[in-house]
C-alpha cells in the first residue's frame, strides 16, 4: 500500500516536472555545461590573464629582468608612471597586483624592499598571485645571490690550491733539512777514523818526523772536530726548524681537509641548502581531476536543496494539495515520495554529466562505482532533506528559494572552496569539519583520487548518514506540525 | 442508536484571535442532503474542512458514526470525499491522469481504477475532454472534474463547498440534477451554498449560520412553516432581521452603559441604526431592498 502511494506520487511528480519540457531540459543539462565549461577551464596548470602593474622611481637592470621574467610566466606587465596609478589599476582591477621596485635595486641588494600591492578582497586568488609573483622575485634574487657566492667559492677554491701547492714546497724544505742532519752525522765517523789514526802513529818509536805530521793531523783533526761541533750545532737547530716547519704542514693539512670537507662547487647549493619538489600524491598533477570532485559536490548542494524545497513548494501550492491531504496517504509517504523524485531527479543529472566527463575528459569517475555511488547518494540525500525540511518550514516562493539559496551559501562558504579551512578559527574549523559539503567532497577525493576504501572514509559516511536522519526527521515533524497552515 | 451520520459537539474553531465558530451542535443525518446555509466569511468552509480534519477544532468534537474523526483519521479519509469551492485538482495533469492519480491514492485496486475512471468521465460528461489538461477546460468542466475526484474511490459522504458557484445558469442545474443523482446511489451529502433556491431544490435538511453559531436546523419544510415563510428568502429575511435586531438592541444596551459608565456625552450613530433608516427609505419610494 505504502510503496502504490510513494511510487503514485513520484510518477505524479516526475510527469509534471517533465511536462515542462524546457525547464526540464534546463535542469538536467545545466550541470554538465557546468561541468564542461570548468573541464576545459581547469585544464590548464598555469595561471592566465594576468596583469602586474609595476611601478619604480628609476628601473635597474634587475627590475628590468624581474619585468621581463614575469612576462615569460605568461603575465603581461605594465609599467606606471605614478606608486598611486600602480595602486589604481589594481583598484579598477586593470592590474591584478602592483609591484613596486626600489630605485637602487642592484645585485649587491638594496636598501629597500620590493613591495606587492595586492587586492585582498579577491581571496582565493591572491595568495596564489602572491606566491607566483614572490617566487619570480625570489629566483631573481636566488640568481644574484648564486653569482654572488659562485665567485666567493672560485676564490676559496683557488686559496686551497695555492696552500696546497705551499704546502708541497714546506714538505719539500723538510725533507732537505732532514738530509742535511744526516749528511752531518755522516762527517762524524771520517773524524773518528782520524783520530784513530792519530792515536796509531803515537804508537810508533822515534818517529820525529811521523811526530811532526801527527802534530799537523792533531790540527786537522781539532780542526775538524771544531767544524764538526759547528756542524752539530746547525744541525740540532735544524731539527727545532723541522718541527715548526711540521706544525706549519699540520695547521695547512687542516686547513685544506676542512676546505675540502665543505665540498662545495655549486654556489646554489648555500643559496637553496635543501631542495623543494612538489609531487602529487596521486601521481597527477591536472587542475581538472581536483576540481571535479569540488564542482559534483557543488551541483548536488544547490541542486538538491533547490529542487526539493522548491519541490516541496510545489507540491504545497498546488490545489490538489487539499485532495491529497484527504487521501488517507502517511505524511512519511509524502516526504519519502519527494526524495524520491528529488533523487531520480539528480540521478538523470548525474548521467549526463559522467558521460560528458567520460566522453569529452575521459575520465571515469565510476573506477570504483558502489563506493562512488554510496557517497553521492548519501550526500544528495542529505541536501534533498536540508531543501525539503525549509520547503515545509517557509510558506512563501521567495522565502523558501532566499533560504535555500542562503543556506546552500552558507555550507559553501564554510567549505574549501572559497577559503581553505584551515584560515578560519580552530573552533569554526572543527564545526566545518562537519558541514556536509565538506564530507561529500573529502570523501569523493579520497575515494576517486586516492583510491582509499571504505574502512578509511566511514567516519564521514557515518556524519552523512547521521545528517540524513537528522533533517529526514526534521522535515517530518516540520511536515506534522505545519501541514494545516498554509 | 445514533441516528446521525456525522454529529458536531459543541465545537468551537478559532484562527488565532478571530472566534469562526462558537460552539455549534449539529446533526448530518445518513443518505440524505445537508445544506450548510450562511452568508460569506460565516465559516461554511470551515465546517466542511473540519468534516475531513483539514482543520482542528479547538474546543467539542466531531463525531462520524459515534466516534471522534480524529481518532480513526485514515479510515474516515477513505470514507469521505471533498470537492472545495476552488477546486482541488492537479492543472497539468489530464483529466484521466488526475482520475487515475487520486484512484491510487484512495487505493483503488488497479483494474477496478481503469473501469471506474472510464465510468466517472463518462458520469460527469468529459468523455470529450478526458485527454486534455485541466487547465485547460472550462469552469463547468473543472468542477465535474473535482466532483468526480472526489467520487473516485466511491466514499460514503460526499462534501461540496459552493459546488454551484461560478456556473451559469444552466450548468448549475446540471450540477444540482448530478448531485441528486449521487445522492440517488446512497451517498451522504454535505453541501454549502448562498442560493436559497438551490437549498430549496435538493437538500433534505438545512443548517443556517450566523454569527459564529447554528441559528437554525430542520428540514426547509418545517423551518418554512415556523417562519411563516412560503420561500427560504423569505425565512432568511425573517431570521436576519430579527437577530439582527436583536444585536442591535444588545449593542445599542452596551452603548449606553458605556455612555453612562464614562459619561460620554456625544453619541454615535449605530450603522445599523443608520441601515434600518435607510432601508425604511427606500420601502417607502418602493425600491427593492436585499435587507440581508
Amino acid at each position: 500500500m505504502i510503496f502504490s502511494s510513494i511510487f503514485t506520487l513520484v510518477e505524479k511528480d516526475l510527469k509534471l516536472f517533465f511536462r515542462s519540457r524546457i525547464s526540464a531540459i534546463f535542469i538536467l543539462v545545466l550541470p554538465l555545461l557546468i561541468v564542461i565549461l570548468a573541464g576545459y577551464g581547469f585544464s590548464s596548470d598555469k595561471l592566465s590573464g594576468v596583469n602586474v602593474a609595476v611601478y619604480s622611481d628609476s628601473y635597474s637592470e634587475i627590475s628590468e629582468n624581474l619585468i621581463l621574467s614575469f612576462e615569460e610566466n605568461n603575465f603581461s606587465s605594465r609599467k606606471y608612471s605614478s606608486l598611486n596609478e600602480c595602486i589604481d589599476a589594481v583598484k579598477i582591477s586593470d592590474a591584478q597586483i602592483c609591484v613596486l621596485f626600489p630605485k637602487d635595486l642592484t645585485s649587491e641588494g638594496s636598501s629597500e624592499k620590493v613591495i606587492f600591492y595586492v587586492d585582498y578582497s579577491r581571496t582565493n586568488f591572491v595568495d596564489t598571485l602572491i606566491n607566483l609573483v614572490d617566487n619570480k622575485v625570489s629566483s631573481e634574487s636566488s640568481n644574484l645571490g648564486t653569482a654572488l657566492v659562485q665567485t666567493l667559492i672560485d676564490n676559496l677554491n683557488s686559496v686551497k690550491n695555492s696552500l696546497e701547492l705551499e704546502r708541497e714546497k714546506l714538505n719539500s724544505g723538510s725533507g732537505k733539512i732532514v738530509d742535511l742532519k744526516n749528511s752531518i752525522n755522516l762527517i762524524e765517523n771520517p773524524v773518528n777514523d782520524l783520530e784513530d789514526i792519530i792515536s796509531d802513529l803515537k804508537n810508533y818509536e822515534d818517529s820525529s818526523l811521523i811526530d811532526s805530521e801527527i802534530s799537523r793531523l792533531e790540527d786537522l783533526s781539532s780542526e775538524i772536530s771544531e767544524s764538526f761541533g759547528s756542524l752539530v750545532d746547525v744541525g740540532s737547530q735544524s731539527d727545532s726548524i723541522k718541527e715548526e716547519l711540521d706544525s706549519v704542514i699540520f695547521n695547512l693539512d687542516s686547513l685544506i681537509v676542512s676546505l675540502n670537507s665543505l665540498n662545495i662547487g655549486n654556489a646554489e647549493d648555500i643559496i637553496s641548502p635543501i631542495e623543494i619538489s612538489l609531487e602529487s600524491v596521486n601521481g597527477s598533477n591536472s587542475k581538472r581531476e581536483y576540481i571535479f570532485p569540488i564542482v559534483f559536490s557543488l551541483i548536488s548542494l544547490f541542486g538538491a536543496i533547490l529542487i526539493s524545497s522548491t519541490l516541496v513548494l510545489k507540491n504545497k501550492k498546488t490545489l490538489a494539495y487539499f485532495r491529497n491531504f484527504v487521501t488517507p496517504t502517511r505524511d512519511f509517504t509524502f516526504i519519502f515520495s519527494i526524495y524520491l523524485t528529488c533523487l531520480v531527479i539528480l540521478i538523470l543529472q548525474f548521467i549526463f554529466v559522467f558521460l560528458g566527463v567520460y566522453f569529452l575528459f575521459d575520465m571515469n569517475f565510476f573506477v570504483v562505482p558502489f563506493e562512488t555511488s554510496v557517497i553521492f547518494i548519501l550526500g544528495w540525500s542529505v541536501f534533498i532533506f536540508v531543501g525539503t525540511f525549509l520547503g515545509y518550514m517557509l510558506r512563501s516562493e521567495e522565502s523558501v528559494i532566499f533560504s535555500s539559496v542562503l543556506v546552500a551559501s552558507f555550507l559553501m562558504f564554510f567549505s574549501d572552496l572559497i577559503l581553505p579551512l584551515e584560515n578560519i578559527s580552530e573552533e569554526l574549523f572543527k564545526i566545518a569539519s562537519y558541514n556536509p559539503l565538506v564530507v561529500m567532497q573529502s570523501s569523493l577525493k579520497k575515494i576517486y583520487l586516492f583510491g582509499l576504501s571504505f574502512g578509511e572514509i566511514w567516519v564521514g559516511l557515518g556524519i552523512l548518514l547521521g545528517f540524513v536522519l537528522l533533517f529526514g526527521t526534521l522535515s517530518y515533524f516540520v511536515r506534522k506540525a505545519t501541514k494545516r497552515n498554509l | 442508536m445514533n441516528d446521525a451520520l456525522i454529529e458536531f459537539k459543541g465545537v468551537t474553531k478559532s484562527f488565532g484571535k478571530n472566534k469562526v465558530l462558537d460552539s455549534i451542535d449539529l446533526k448530518i443525518p445518513e443518505n440524505k442532503i445537508t445544506g450548510i446555509i450562511g452568508a460569506s466569511g460565516e465559516g461554511k468552509s470551515t465546517i466542511l474542512k473540519m468534516i475531513v480534519s483539514f482543520y482542528k477544532v479547538n474546543r467539542g468534537e466531531i463525531l462520524y458514526l459515534g466516534r471522534n474523526v480524529l481518532s480513526d483519521l485514515k479510515n474516515i479519509k477513505k470514507n469521505f470525499g471533498i470537492a472545495i469551492e476552488d477546486g482541488s485538482f492537479y492543472e497539468d495533469l489530464t483529466v484521466r491522469e488526475n482520475f487515475l492519480h487520486f484512484g491510487k491514492l484512495y487505493h483503488v485496486p488497479r483494474k477496478i481504477l481503469k473501469k471506474r475512471v472510464e465510468g466517472m468521465v463518462h458520469f460527469v460528461g468529459l468523455e470529450n475532454a478526458g485527454n486534455v489538461l485541466a487547465k485547460n477546460l472550462s469552469m463547468g468542466m473543472k468542477k465535474r472534474l473535482d466532483l468526480a475526484c472526489s467520487l473516485i474511490h466511491k466514499p460514503k459522504v460526499l462534501i461540496l463547498d459552493e459546488p454551484t458557484a461560478d456556473l451559469d445558469p444552466l450548468l448549475r442545474r446540471q450540477f444540482l440534477h448530478l448531485i441528486k443523482k449521487i445522492n440517488a446511489h446512497g451517498t451522504t451529502i454535505v453541501l454549502t451554498t448562498q442560493l436559497m433556491s438551490e437549498v430549496e431544490e435538493v437538500c433534505d435538511k438545512i443548517a443556517i449560520l450566523y454569527n459564529e453559531k447554528i441559528v437554525e436546523q430542520g428540514e426547509p419544510a418545517k423551518i418554512k412553516k415556523k417562519y411563516n415563510a412560503k420561500t427560504m428568502d423569505k425565512v432568511f429575511e425573517k431570521i436576519f432581521s430579527n437577530k439582527r435586531r436583536k444585536t442591535y438592541q444588545e449593542s445599542k444596551e452596551k452603548k449606553t452603559k458605556f455612555i453612562l459608565k464614562n459619561s460620554f456625552n456625544k453619541k454615535v450613530k449605530d450603522p445599523w441604526e443608520i441601515l434600518d433608516e435607510k432601508i425604511e427609505l427606500n420601502k417607502k419610494e418602493g425600491k427593492y431592498v436585499n435587507d440581508f
